[in-house]
């Protein structure tokens, strides 16, 4: 409850009271997945500066809401970290998909466990087999494993579940007991660091030189390391595409078409770098620096 | 004379209704936290609910198995009272009986600071010192375990047992004292065989509080207690308590779905537990009034 709350942030307001006092002001609705949220709340404040007549306001309360206030036309955007299922598509046949930015999750280990990569298969038991209590099980080190999870909550949880123990253990499948749960990424990097047999999974954007990313294969290929680039070609198996989502395509004058062209535009991008996800096209941090101090703001590096 | 009773009949309704009101708000807690848990059981087994070993409410099917969370609540709660029962009671004879009269007055004002300190930051402090230092010191693969919880438990329930179990001691009367020590008796006879004893209802009413401050905290054990889903077996390993689920899992389980409604079930054991440990005190403060006469 308290976490809905603190979600749906309203922006703009102040900016709004003292400039279109003439105009009407448009409105802008955004709602759904809190792993776009920090996304789309970072790029309101940047395009209010640009567009101080559009109003925009922003909910969180996870994809599947915010695809029900598409359906339910009670809100213009829909952000979600999945694709729209068949059975919401069949409500809503109208819907246009925007893939707005890419995220990947990291296998990180601590950096002095030596085990040199795993793979999807092999993820996905150590999570679900309480059975496997050693690395040496797996051509590690004798050292206890100590397996780490984001709540079941957490939007990351969510992507975690589908992109590796879905596709090998099926859906439902039922994780070990004996999982050591964390509430937010920063709490798992700590975690993982201070355990030398952890094994956990973080956003990119939350990499330290303190955590080892593991490289990972899929399906007997090759193994992949969970860089930017890795993500961006999708050779990185345990990556996804965020959306935004609206009711038909959107003229490009109207606040609909508006965001969505500063969302792709290299600023917006530079908010994806920012919020620690990955752009879809190489930008420099330089440019990003220049382009958000042009809106009077500061671009921070992390 | 009419409107002079008139008037009090208005003040003493009114404070009646203030005396109402928190009877009030606590049938409607109780009517909403039954109506939103007992649905569970239109769906899911109570007795798979009550000995459920697994607690998978992301699982398809989900399972709310009742049990590791339970039992991960009474654990750490018996930890910290192997703790802070000790020491607490130790504490309050000191301040009773022992101490200088100057020295008394810090001690007890310092000890109720300990309740002052909110438990986010209890359990900001035990993540950062308490927790590396069990895993270190146990040689453990990660200190987040029952043993880190109980610690600081313990150190929270300190002053609800300080405090109540100093004000039993300081009320045995006088005349106890005194007839001891006329006996021959020594300082340490006096105190262990007459004044403890006598109040023992108090210093039980004292400890029975104290557990119900360590089963009811929720943000510190869900720092560090590590949260996995296990039935104890020992302190050195991680447990899930009852109110750090709840915390954890209400953000984002689907309203009206069986996850929600079980949610709510565990609230309904947690409130049955508190009052439980209430009623049980308040009945040993019942007999204690009685002895001091």
């Amino acid at each position: 409850m308290g976490k809905r709350l603190l979600c749906s942030i309203l922006l703009g307001l102040l900016f709004l009271g003292l400039q279109a006092g003439a105009r009407s002001p448009a409105e802008l609705k955004l709602e759904g997945s809190t792993t776009v949220l920090p996304i789309a709340g970072r790029a309101a404040e940047l395009f209010q500066a640009l567009y101080p007549e559009i109003w925009v306001t922003i909910k969180g309360g996870g994809s599947s809401v915010g695809i029900a206030a598409l359906i339910n036309g009670t809100t213009d955007i829909a952000n979600a970290s999945r694709a729209m299922k068949p059975a919401e598509l069949a409500k809503l046949p109208t819907a246009v998909e925007h893939a707005i930015a890419k995220d990947g999750i990291a296998i990180v280990v601590h950096p002095s466990n030596p085990i040199e990569g795993l793979t999807l298969e092999q993820i996905a038991e150590i999570y679900t087999d309480p059975s496997i209590r050693n690395w040496r099980e797996l051509g590690g080190p004798d050292l206890p494993i100590v397996v780490v999870s984001r709540d079941t909550t957490s939007g990351t949880y969510g992507s975690f579940i589908e992109l590796v123990i879905e596709p090998v253990k099926g859906k439902g499948a039922q994780l070990r007991p004996d999982i050591i749960y964390v509430g937010s990424n920063a709490e798992a990097v700590a975690t993982v660091e201070g355990a030398e047999g952890a094994i956990g999974y973080i956003g990119l954007g939350y990499l330290k030189e303190s955590l080892r990313p593991l490289p990972v294969s899929k399906g007997g290929g090759p193994y992949i390391l969970p860089t930017a680039r890795a993500v961006l070609s999708g050779s990185y198996p345990i990556s996804r595409d965020l959306y935004m989502y609206t009711d038909g395509v959107p003229d490009p004058r109207e606040p609909r078409g508006l965001w969505l062209d500063f969302i792709y535009s290299r600023t917006g991008q530079c908010v994806v770098l920012e919020q620690g996800f990955v752009a879809f096209y190489p930008i420099d941090l330089a440019v990003c620096e220049a382009l958000f101090s042009a809106l009077g703001s500061e671009f921070i590096k992390r | 004379m009419i409107r002079q009773a008139w008037r009090e009949r208005s003040i003493r309704g009114l404070f009646f209704l203030a005396a109402a009101t928190s009877i009030i708000i606590l049938l409607l807690i109780m009517l909403f936290l039954f109506g939103e848990g007992l649905p569970l059981f239109r769906a899911y087994g109570l007795w798979d609910f009550l000995a459920g070993q697994f607690w998978a409410p992301t699982a398809e099917p989900p399972r709310f198995g009742l049990l590791p969370l339970l039992l991960g609540s009474l654990w750490v709660t018996f930890g910290a009272l192997l703790l802070a029962v000790p020491l607490g009671l130790g504490a309050a004879i000191y301040i009773a009986e022992l101490a200088p009269a100057g020295l008394r007055e810090l001690l007890k004002a310092l000890v109720e600071v300990l309740a002052a300190i909110p438990s986010v930051v209890y359990g900001f402090f035990a993540l950062v010192i308490i927790v590396p230092w069990v895993k270190a010191s146990f040689h453990l693969p990660i200190g987040k375990t029952a043993l880190s919880a109980s610690l600081v438990l313990g150190v929270m329930a300190l002053p609800t047992i300080v405090s109540l179990a100093e004000d039993a001691l300081t009320g045995v009367p006088r005349g106890f004292r005194e007839a001891a020590l006329a006996l021959g008796a020594t300082k340490w006879q006096t105190i262990w065989r007459v004044t403890v004893p006598a109040a023992l209802s108090g210093i039980s009413t004292a400890v029975i509080l104290g557990a119900g401050r360590a089963i009811g905290e929720t943000m510190t054990v869900l720092m560090v207690s590590g949260m996995a889903p296990i039935i104890p077996h020992s302190f050195l390993q991680p447990v899930r308590p009852l109110t750090a689920t709840i915390a954890a899992e209400v953000g984002e389980a689907v309203w009206g779905s069986p996850h929600y409604h079980a949610l709510f079930a565990l609230g309904i054991v947690l409130f049955l537990l508190s009052l439980g440990i209430n009623l049980l005190a308040e009945w040993l403060t019942s007999r204690y009034r009685g002895v001091k006469v």
